[in-house]
């Protein structure tokens, strides 16, 4: 039943796109005469226009691309504790002083998260000092080697993005980690700023 | 840098500073002005500014409207007529320079977060595809990490604006933070090296390559922001400037988040003196918060609103006009920069306190002379004739100093550039 319902559903939106004058444009509908060659939903319908009161027409900010694009969207603030606690294992200190530094919300009100140079700054920063405190055990007492970074950088990407890092960019992190970070000294920290590189790119900041 | 000899100047009484601007002065900063690098600040009132705050004052006398008369009002010399308790309260050095511009923009209706498309803000701030705030900020060049910033609780017209040239627009939402990412605050030594913290902030870009291929329009403005945090951060120190002056100055309470009409103007200051931003835009908050229809006795109190909102505080501490004396007269006092400043609104108001088509800007700067150059009459008409938006921006392109016409030919040029 259920299996039946998908399919019908999929046909009723998939005529729409096809076929101008279909679903948009006159009531009822009878799609026996669909095509498998029609069932192609690559343009949105074009369907009836409608002006509002600025007379602008209301569908013309319907977008049209393609599936899977621009979905990315910047996680909120009131979701970092636990996105930070989950990888690092608490929250950094930092991070409960920062609401004004990244427009949270009032309670029960929304608006959409944005990063601009210096918010993403201070998300580094913060990143930064919940690292520092993760990378202070003997597992880190020793500068990355391409080996030990490769094993980091692919561990914690899959921790922090909940999907693997592709080889490129492990290769991105592992380069940062033995070369990149060179004139700093302490070891714990060099893990530091690769662990919180990690926590700055787009796969953890967004959702 | 604002040096002592200058703040001097500006915290005078209006006998000192007449001395200052009038005799020595103008001569002085207007011929240094010409080799000195420009800020331009954006101080705009969403919602509506009325023309007899921003120097038609004159216009209403006769038939009362919003209450004008001759005993409210304030002549500041060569047609520039203000509201006596508000602008008409700003420092003498401020006064003199006053250039009141008209703007006809042919939208008397409101940028929005549900018309986006058209309205007055959107009309001043954008051709319709990129924003006049970067546009301006590229023509004027430099190096700055930060040419373009905004203040305020949304974007300019209700949408992240697109770069422009590879000038973003980048929003400032904390003092504090502002003077970390342009290094200007003492270095923490627990925290992030500046470079280290560059270097791992480009690999945080690069390893995001995947993603922002997948959502260029969603993740456009992290991208910028990634260019802009990795910029500040490979900058050198930044020239002195400290959260306690600015604290101080702009008496904000010991508050480093940008949550008053006060801290907006003391943030705009931090970025032109630490980051040498090129151009501001300060937005007060709300939605058409300027917008006053109200009716007393059958016609409008625009004025009155508008006036009580100006003298009223804004998110604590002080009021919007004591914040705007302050900071007219600490970028008046700059002097190795030239900072424009141009306070407007997005559409004067009609005598029955409803939209105007067009808007009257008041525009300060060491180099502007005073005066009017296509104002309102006492309809809140604009003459045929008056410059469109691109005239107001080739004038503030004059007035900094911009090389070329990027916004074409200067309709302003007897009082801009």
């Amino acid at each position: 039943m259920i299996a039946r319902s998908i399919v019908l559903l999929g046909l009723v939106g998939l005529v729409g796109c096809g076929d101008p004058d279909s679903l948009l444009g006159r009531r009822g509908n009878n799609d026996s005469d669909s095509t498998s060659a029609a069932l192609q939903c690559t343009a949105k319908p074009q369907g009836r226009s409608y002006m509002g009161f600025d007379n602008n027409k209301l569908e013309e900010t319907r977008v049209n691309e393609a599936g899977g694009i621009n979905r990315a969207r910047i996680k909120p603030y009131s979701a970092m504790g636990g996105e930070y606690t989950r990888v690092l294992g608490a929250a950094p200190a930092s991070l409960g002083a920062s609401a004004s530094s990244f427009d949270d919300p009032p309670a029960r009100w929304y608006s959409e998260a944005a990063l601009s140079g210096v918010s993403l700054n201070t998300s580094f920063a913060i990143a930064f000092d919940g690292c520092v405190a993760q990378t202070t055990g003997s597992t880190f007492a020793a500068a990355p080697t391409s080996d030990t970074a490769t094993k980091y950088c692919a561990e914690t990407m899959r921790k922090a993005w909940s999907q693997s890092g592709s080889p490129d960019e492990i290769s991105g992190c592992v380069d940062l980690a033995t070369t990149k970070l060179s004139s700093e000294t302490d070891p714990h920290r060099q893990w530091a700023y690769v662990c919180a590189s990690i926590l700055s790119s787009t796969h953890f900041l967004t959702f | 840098m604002i040096s002592r000899r200058g703040l001097l100047k500006g915290m005078l009484g209006a006998g000192g500073a007449i001395i200052g601007s009038r005799i020595a002065g103008p001569l002085v900063r207007e011929a240094a002005a010409a080799e000195l690098p420009s800020s331009f600040v954006h101080v705009f009132f969403n919602g509506g500014l009325n023309a007899l705050f921003s120097g038609n004052a004159d216009k209403y006398v006769s038939g009362n409207v919003f209450g004008v008369t001759s005993s409210n009002i304030k002549t500041v010399g060569n047609g520039v007529v203000t509201d006596a308790s508000t602008f008409g309260t700003f420092s003498q050095t401020a006064l003199d320079h006053w250039a009141a511009v008209g703007i006809k923009h042919n939208q008397a209706l409101h940028t929005t977060p549900q018309n986006q498309k058209s309205g007055g803000e959107r009309a001043i701030l954008t051709d319709g595809t990129n924003c006049y705030l970067n546009q301006l900020a590229h023509a004027m060049g430099g190096d700055s990490a930060f040419p373009a910033v905004y203040f305020g609780d949304r974007a300019p017209a209700y949408r992240e604006q697109p770069a422009f040239e590879g000038v973003s627009l980048q929003r400032v939402q904390n003092l504090s933070d502002a003077m970390k990412t342009v290094g200007a605050a003492p270095a923490d030594p627990s925290g992030p090296n500046r470079e280290l913290a560059a270097v791992s902030l480009e690999s945080a870009q690069a390893i995001s390559a995947r993603q922002t291929t997948q959502s260029p329009t969603r993740l456009g403005a992290l991208g910028d922001a990634y260019g802009a945090a990795v910029a500040a951060l490979r900058k050198a120190p930044a020239k002195p400037v400290t959260l306690d002056e600015i604290n101080t100055a702009y008496q904000l309470g010991g508050k480093s988040e940008v949550s008053s009409f006060a801290s907006m103007l003391g943030g705009a200051e931090i970025m032109i003196r630490a980051a040498g931003t090129n151009v501001v835009n300060v937005t007060d908050f709300g939605l058409a918060s300027w917008d006053f229809h109200q009716l007393s006795g059958g016609v409008s109190a625009n004025g009155t609103y508008s006036r009580k909102k100006m003298l009223a505080t804004s998110g604590g501490g002080i009021s919007r006009i004591a914040a705007l004396k302050i900071f007219l007269d600490r970028m008046l006092a700059i002097e190795d920069r030239n900072v424009v400043v141009c306070i407007s609104g997005e559409m004067v108001r009609l005598p029955n306190g409803d939209h105007g088509d067009g808007s009257v800007a008041a525009v300060f700067s060491n180099k502007t002379r005073q005066g009017v150059s296509f104002g309102v009459d006492s309809k809140s008409r604009f003459a045929s004739g008056t410059p469109d938006v691109k005239g107001f921006w080739a004038g503030i392109a004059a007035a900094c100093g911009v090389q070329g016409s990027p916004f074409g030919a200067n309709p302003h040029s007897k009082l801009l550039g």
